[in-house]
């Protein structure tokens, strides 16, 4: 079967969540309980009785079909991890339509290609705006923080791929539907954990260097992991956020690792970026230990030469459940995707795709109860929906308006077990085998006394303009 | 105060949330990093299973839709950095593949009884810039439809082409859909090759051998099938001579590759070079070698 790990995700307790065993000994995820603030305005919620007939404004909601919007980057640095989401929600919408669609209506994807660049991403949405009810995904930080000023007025909302510390700011993510833990407290709890454990083994704290690419993608992790060693009282020896700029010669910063004698490396970057980094800076002679965002370390990296260090020497923060990892929803949701996309490989980006799908399937089932498919009528469903049910496949998200309860602390960390993905070819099994993410639980979803500490009334990281 | 406090410009750094204090202002510094690129086209490709011989169950056939398009990817093409950064592609090709599962019953028509209908049906549905043919038992659909038609609906689409293909028969269809390229087949696919004719150099050299040609331009059609993927041309030296020398000499090599599959139609945007130098031996003549990853 595929539920192989033994540790659970449930983790500590945040907020209201609380985990509990059940009698046969398997863990169950947090169950959280939400008490709306009493301030919090919302609209009368109608009944059967006082809302018979469905509202829609007949353009992004037909009487046969449900438009929703994709900004995806199917090309780009992410493209990867962007398009193993989509296929996920693809697969997902397309059973849900064979199964009637939500009321009676299919939902339509309607897919553009944002190619990761800011301006495109603009212009898409503009684009794509007025025949969608809502956006089921959009790919990257920067991106989707380039259309949230607009989504208000719009009264549209956006199932980003992107954990951003910003989207828990009314002000800035106000219809913005986050999943899971964000970069930052991700950061936090990464490097809280890693500089206890080297601690505990070395008789003293880890020297760290911290390296990024420019944009919120590296910057907000990078943001959480410098405070981390700020409050902790580590020796950042090396500080390189920024400083791995596309188009220019990066070997300043890889040699800058290599001297810089850190412990620990923290690095937010594409997957190539990093493979080039780290085999420069192990050529030259960096002996440490790597840690950073899991689109930074994607598994693939363990079917290429630098397999075997990337096995050894990386710890990966976890967001969401790593595919056929031990929690309450993976065993429905892998037997569905192993049904759909029975000839794929692995990757936890379909464990996104499906929480994107599950969240907007949620809102727009809740507006359909309500009685309003119209955008506004969605943005309004949205906000009733206090806590969205991922059954344990990511850390519970509050939709309150104050950001240090709306914040999801907790984050797990895992490592990259090569065995998993070094079938014939290197290549390992397809979900019809039961393949799984090659992505450890080492530690289950866990709030650091650092996180949970952590102000989040502001972002991390601030984007310019 | 720490370093960094004091150094404080885009972060907000506090240990314990303070009611009095205020976290620092974000600067104005630009974050973006990224670089523009335009989108034109999109290919189709289809593949269809046969009706499986069962005499009780429908059947379950597989068809594949590849999508390809323009836009941004990856390129890691110049010359005189050892470490160069992703460099913005001037034009890109990728790829999506789009599954459909059909059900049809056992009195369906084997495929290619339905080619010629399916091909009229095709016409007919506005799909005129697909092929349909057949290999085996399968039924491969190919052609190109504009970018702009996945964004007038994705699903319609696909189900507009899966009703092209079946009107014949007004057989079930079940669609399944998806965007991806096969990163894991053409791994596969190149890996085999590699192996059964790895591509090697002479001691210090920089000259691909003649038999290497044949290889790289199968490698080449492997990835130009496939447009979608980045590869990752992997350059490695055996341990003569200095690390930083042998650093150099990989990159060289793996840059002769890429020089070499960019003039057999590969697009330069989706290749990238790195060098491992010395890093991962292969043995004495295998360590003079190039490989090829699949990261993206």
């Amino acid at each position: 079967m595929i539920l192989r790990r033994s540790a659970g995700l449930c983790g500590l307790a945040l907020l209201t969540a609380a985990c509990t065993t059940s009698p046969d000994g398997s863990t169950l995820v947090p169950s959280t309980t939400v008490v709306r603030p009493a301030s919090t305005p919302g609209p009368t919620q109608p009944t059967a009785s006082t809302a018979p007939l469905l509202v829609t404004d007949g353009v992004t909601v037909t009487a046969d079909t449900i438009n929703v919007g994709v900004l995806g980057d199917l090309t780009g640095p992410f493209s990867g991890q962007a398009i193993d989401a989509l296929d996920a929600q693809i697969a997902f919408w397309s059973e849900l339509n064979r199964q009637g669609g939500i009321g009676g209506r299919s939902v339509e994807l309607l897919i553009a290609d944002t190619a990761s660049i800011v301006d495109t991403h603009v212009r898409k949405y503009q684009e794509l705006m007025p025949r969608v009810v809502m956006f089921s995904h959009s790919t990257g930080s920067d991106q989707t923080l380039a259309i949230a000023s607009r989504l208000g007025a719009d009264q549209r909302l956006v199932v980003p791929l992107s954990n951003y510390s910003g989207w828990s700011d009314p002000v800035i993510g106000n219809n913005i539907v986050e999943i899971g833990p964000n970069a930052c407290v991700e950061g936090i709890n990464t490097v809280a954990v890693l500089a206890e454990r080297f601690t505990e083994s070395e008789g003293r704290p880890p020297r760290l260097a911290v390296v990024t690419s420019p944009g919120l993608f590296g910057e907000d992790p990078a943001a959480g992991a410098t405070f981390a060693a700020d409050s902790l009282g580590l020796d950042v020896v090396y500080e390189g956020i920024g400083a791995l700029v596309a188009g220019e010669d990066i070997s300043p910063v890889v040699a800058a690792v290599a001297r810089s004698g850190a412990d620990i490396t923290f690095i937010a970057t594409d997957p190539i970026t990093l493979a080039t980094v780290m085999a420069g800076s192990v050529q030259l002679g960096y002996g440490g230990q790597w840690t950073g965002p899991g689109e930074t370390f994607n598994s693939r990296l363990l079917d290429t030469a630098l397999g075997d260090l990337i096995a050894q020497r990386v710890s990966v923060p976890i967001g969401a459940a790593p595919l056929g990892a031990s929690v309450e929803g993976m065993n429905d949701v892998y037997t569905r995707l192993a049904e759909l996309l029975p000839d794929r490989y692995p990757s936890d980006a379909l464990v996104r795709g499906y929480l994107q799908f599950e969240a907007t399937r949620q809102i727009l089932s809740r507006a359909l109860e309500l009685g309003d498919l119209t955008p506004a009528g969605v943005v309004r469903a949205a906000r009733q929906i206090e806590s969205m049910s991922y059954q344990g496949l990511a850390p519970p998200n509050l939709s309150v308006d104050d950001p240090n309860l709306a914040v999801a602390r907790a984050s797990g960390l895992g490592h990259l077990d090569k065995t998993l993905f070094d079938g014939q070819g290197g290549l390992g099994a397809r979900l019809e085998e039961g393949a799984v993410s090659p992505l450890i639980v080492d530690l289950p979803f866990a709030a650091s006394d650092l996180a949970t500490r952590y102000d989040f009334s502001r972002p991390c990281s601030v984007s310019p303009g | 105060m720490s370093r960094h406090q004091r150094k404080v410009g885009r972060y907000q750094r506090f240990a314990v949330p303070d009611p009095s204090s205020s976290p620092a202002e974000p600067s104005e510094e630009d974050t973006s990093g990224v670089s523009t690129a335009g989108l034109s086209r999109l290919r189709l490709t289809s593949q269809w299973t046969r009706p499986s011989r069962s005499p009780l169950v429908a059947v379950l056939a597989l068809t594949v839709l590849t999508v390809t398009f323009s836009g941004l990817w990856l390129a890691r093409s110049e010359l005189g950095s050892w470490w160069s950064g992703l460099n913005p592609p001037p034009d890109t090709t990728t790829v999506g593949t789009a599954p459909i599962s059909f059900v049809t019953s056992t009195t369906q028509p084997g495929p290619e009884e339905l080619v010629p209908a399916m091909e009229e049906a095709l016409v007919e549905g506005g799909y005129s810039t697909l092929a349909v043919t057949v290999e085996d038992e399968v039924v491969y659909l190919e052609g190109s439809i504009p970018l702009d038609q996945l964004e007038q609906g994705f699903f319609s689409y696909v189900a507009g082409a899966v009703r092209a293909l079946a009107a014949p028969d007004g057989v079930e269809v079940r669609s399944r859909v998806r965007l991806k390229g096969d990163a894991a087949g053409l791994r596969l696919q190149i890996g085999q090759l590699v192996r059964s004719r790895p591509i090697v150099f002479d001691e210090g050299g920089l000259e691909l051998g003649e038999d290497s040609l044949p290889t790289l331009d199968e490698i080449a059609a492997a990835i130009n099938a496939q447009p979608g993927l980045t590869v990752l041309i992997a350059g490695h030296t055996d341990a003569a001579g200095s690390t930083a020398q042998n650093e150099q000499i990989g990159r060289a090599r793996a840059l002769v590759v890429f020089e070499y599959l960019v003039s057999g139609g590969v697009a330069p945007n989706r290749l990238a070079v790195i060098s491992y130098g010395e890093l991962f031996p292969g043995g004495e003549t295998a360590s003079r070698r190039i490989e090829f990853e699949v990261v993206s």
